[in-house]
């Protein structure tokens, strides 16, 4: 909490602390000021929602009988100032009687707004209370039950809904009485109620340590609440996706059978474990992070049998850190070595992604292009606007190199203003058809290092090479889009042309589009269309399933699940 | 219910659920030591070398502490359960002692494995000798028996198809190897599970929780694509 702003630690001083750190803190917090009062917990007795025998004093917090005191008839309460939001999962308030009075004829409790405060906590229906004078609970009549021990003057008695299981309990002094109501739920309110003279009581929602350990209570909660999210059962699956090891593993039996291999194949009311799952999403996160040897001994672990260390890798190529023991002729080797060779398949494709974002990062925007273009065609195809912004940012690299317009007094000097002429140093236009028409495409496949490809030539190349080159992409960019495209695109080409309005864009108002964050951006979009492109998953299932938990679990709270409020995602997962 | 009080929000576009997923800040350092745990925890040794090399995360296990589990681990996933039980009770005889359960899901495991092997005679033998007197101490156990037992009622080219058929699987080993390393961490007094299945589970369970007050958001019905799938059924990605 102290490294939270001050305005957010003043909105979080509403809370009990035991609140503080919780899905319902942060969702306070998200709720735009003019609506947070709807959702904000009790904070103090509502002086407007009382009966007139009853007194407010001491900021909202002590209430004091002033009425007759004779009959039932002259029972008075008061309820708290907000309903308990149902979101907060667990709530708790506790009041000090400060005075017992002539009788100690108090009760606490919970109830509706709707009502009658002429009545004692309990005695209504949609009313719940503990009564002072003779302990026992009451639950929508008159006559209590023998519920717990009697409260009177210096007692500090507590009462807690569990709105997870509806279930509601008292404490006095700090120790905690059985349960008292099961199936409380609606609207909520604090109650408390007196009916003899002089009785006082002090209410206390969180401004000062509670007596009653009401943290303690939460995290036992949040751990019964985890205990029986682990305990359920396994989903059955759709699929599975063709290069995992559960698919592998399914086919283990039908090889060790030597039946043919049917992956599709399943039981009836056929369950993969949760081990099966989650090795299938941990390979699939290596993969798509591109952790390659990581992979491949996971195969190796899960599925095989340990190396003798100092095994040299005897096949599958040089990119194998572990080598699959061929000798092992069992059903398990052969899945085993399925999915390596799947793995290796991957491998060049992750490789050619990696190499593909290098070039982007390096500002080789040329290459980059061209492998795209000759790798994932499909991107471009189905993605226009992914093959504008590789082209603005084309202009913008050779921009860059030039140094800005002021190389335009070279290109003068060289007398060479005919952007038409098409020289033989121009490898730009060939790749920049999206029909794939590529007619540089052969003399492509760049030396082993791709950093170098493009940057051995370019050491001969002038500022003022750049900066023709620079002007001849700008020139298609126009041609290609200016008279077609929405408003966005051309917002974008006037944007990236600003550069050259400038000598030195570096130090200029659209400096920005040099910055090197434009490159990881674009990476970053690119590879996930590159993967879109190919049906992948945008981000590897693990991390959805994270994801996806963390929306689940921000809805449930905004809808006012009380389970929901026990589950710190990011928290609780590595408790 | 103050739950439902609010007025009804329309359902969440796909694009509007979409960007809120991408706004999910997830620390892949967290995730990162969640896969190590679990690595680690389940014994998969050179995985975790490897991971830790890749991606720069150092795990708190000493890898040699791995290797013994390791070992147990790879004897039962190739099979060989005479081994296991020989290493486990080196390191540490109590284990199987005071185990009686996991023994008999050892002693299981190698009768599956005999009658993989089509060893009916021995199987036989064994289920009489070594199984059915433990299981009668615990029905619960004699169950089990029972229905690996059922695999002999199969010829071995059928087998596969027979209601039993997963306990030929080579999940069935697996799971018997983690609970032979569940059973030697808690010897160790480490923790025994690891956290990462928990996210599957936390997943489906907030989901059926969501279900309940609306079933009007994209859904993720498979755990291993990620895909997001709409209430009518379609998907995002396509």
């Amino acid at each position: 909490m102290a490294s939270l702003p001050t305005d957010q630690q003043a909105v979080l001083q509403q809370l009990p602390p035991y609140l503080w750190d919780t899905p319902y803190a942060d969702y306070i917090l998200r709720t735009p000021e003019s609506k947070r009062s709807s959702v904000l917990v009790p904070t103090e007795w509502n002086s407007k929602d009382k009966a007139n025998d009853l007194e407010v004093v001491a900021s909202n917090l002590q209430v004091n009988y002033v009425g007759p005191g004779q009959r039932d008839a002259d029972a008075a309460s008061i309820r708290a100032n907000h309903p308990i939001p149902p979101q907060c999962g667990i709530y708790y308030y506790e009041i000090q009687i400060v005075d017992k009075g002539h009788d100690g004829y108090i009760g606490m409790g919970l109830a509706y707004g709707s009502v009658n405060t002429r009545r004692l906590p309990g005695w209504e229906p949609h009313s719940w209370g503990y009564h002072g004078d003779d302990g026992n609970s009451f639950s929508g009549s008159g006559s209590g039950r023998p519920y717990g021990p009697t409260y009177s003057t210096d007692d500090v008695v507590g009462c807690c809904i569990n709105l997870w299981t509806q279930q509601v309990f008292f404490t006095k002094n700090g120790v905690r009485l059985h349960t008292a109501f099961r199936d409380v739920k609606g609207p909520l309110y604090p109650i408390v109620g007196m009916r003899t003279q002089d009785e006082k009581l002090l209410g206390n929602f969180g401004q000062k340590a509670f007596k009653f350990d009401i943290g303690h209570y939460y995290q036992e909660e949040k751990h019964r609440l985890w205990h029986l999210i682990k305990a359920t059962p396994a989903k059955p699956l759709p699929s599975y996706p063709e290069l995992g090891l559960l698919a592998a593993m399914r086919g283990t039996k039908a090889a060790a059978t030597d039946e043919p291999m049917d992956a599709t194949e399943t039981t009836e009311g056929d369950a993969p474990s949760h081990l099966d799952i989650t090795n299938d999403l941990v390979l699939s996160y290596f993969i798509h992070h591109g952790y390659r040897q990581t992979a491949r001994a996971f195969v190796q672990n899960v599925l095989g049998t340990p190396q003798p260390f100092g095994a040299k890798p005897s096949h599958s190529g040089a990119t194998s850190a572990m080598a699959v023991d061929l000798s092992a002729t069992d059903a398990t080797a052969l899945s085993l070595q399925r999915v390596l060779t799947g793995l290796d398949d991957q491998d060049a494709e992750i490789q050619m992604r990696q190499k593909i974002s290098r070039l982007i990062l390096a500002g080789d925007m040329d290459t980059a292009l061209r492998l795209t273009q000759q790798h994932y065609p499909k991107v471009f195809r189905s993605n226009e606007s992914v093959y504008f912004r590789l082209r603005c940012q084309l202009f913008v690299e050779l921009m860059r190199r030039a140094g800005g317009a002021q190389a335009v007094s070279m290109l003068e000097d060289q007398g060479d203003l005919d952007l038409d002429a098409d020289s033989d140093d121009d490898a730009m236009h060939a790749p920049l058809d999206p029909d794939g028409r590529d007619a540089m495409g052969m003399e492509l496949e760049p030396s082993p290092d791709p950093l170098a490809s493009g940057a051995k030539p370019r050491t001969t190349l002038t500022s003022a090479d750049f900066l023709r080159r620079a002007l001849k992409c700008g020139r298609r960019l126009q041609r290609d889009y200016t008279h077609n495209s929405g408003e966005s695109v051309r917002k974008s080409l006037v944007e990236v042309f600003a550069l050259l309005a400038y000598p030195d864009p570096s130090h200029s108002p659209v400096a920005y589009l040099l910055d090197e964050s434009r490159r990881a951006d674009l990476v970053h979009m690119l590879n996930e269309e590159i993967l879109v492109s190919q049906n992948k998953p945008r981000i590897p299932p693990l991390e959805m399933a994270y994801a996806q938990s963390k929306v689940v679990l921000d809805e449930l709270v905004k809808n006012g699940s009380a389970a929901a409020n026990l589950i710190q995602i990011n928290k609780d997962m590595s408790l | 219910m103050t739950a439902l009080d609010h007025s009804p929000q329309s359902a969440p576009s796909r694009d509007q659920w979409q960007k809120r997923l991408d706004d999910v800040a997830l620390n892949n350092t967290e995730l990162n030591k969640l896969i190590m745990d679990y690595l680690v925890v389940e014994g998969y040794k050179d995985a975790a070398e490897k991971f830790s090399q890749e991606c720069g995360l150092r795990p708190d296990v000493d890898f040699v502490s791995i290797e013994e589990r390791m070992k147990i681990r790879f004897a039962i996933q190739k099979g060989n359960i005479e081994e296991a039980i020989e290493r486990v009770n080196d390191l540490n005889p109590e284990i199987l002692d005071t185990n009686p359960q996991l023994y008999f899901h050892l002693q299981l495991q190698r009768l599956i494995e005999l009658i993989r092997e089509g060893k009916v005679e021995q199987a036989l033998l064994f289920a009489q000798e070594e199984l059915a007197p433990r299981g009668e101490e615990n029905p619960e156990l004699l169950d089990e028996l029972e229905k690996t037992m059922t695999l002999l009622a199969f010829d071995p080219s059928s087998q596969h198809h027979s209601p039993v058929s997963d306990l030929l699987d080579f999940s069935q080993r697996q799971k018997t190897a983690s609970e032979l390393n569940a059973a030697i961490l808690a010897a160790k007094s480490y923790q025994e599970d690891p956290k990462l299945p928990t996210l599957i589970k936390l997943m489906d369970w907030s989901q059926a929780e969501l279900d309940q007050s609306t079933k009007e958001y994209p859904h993720v019905t498979n755990v291993l694509t990620g895909e997001l799938h709409t209430a009518t059924g379609d998907s995002v990605s396509e």
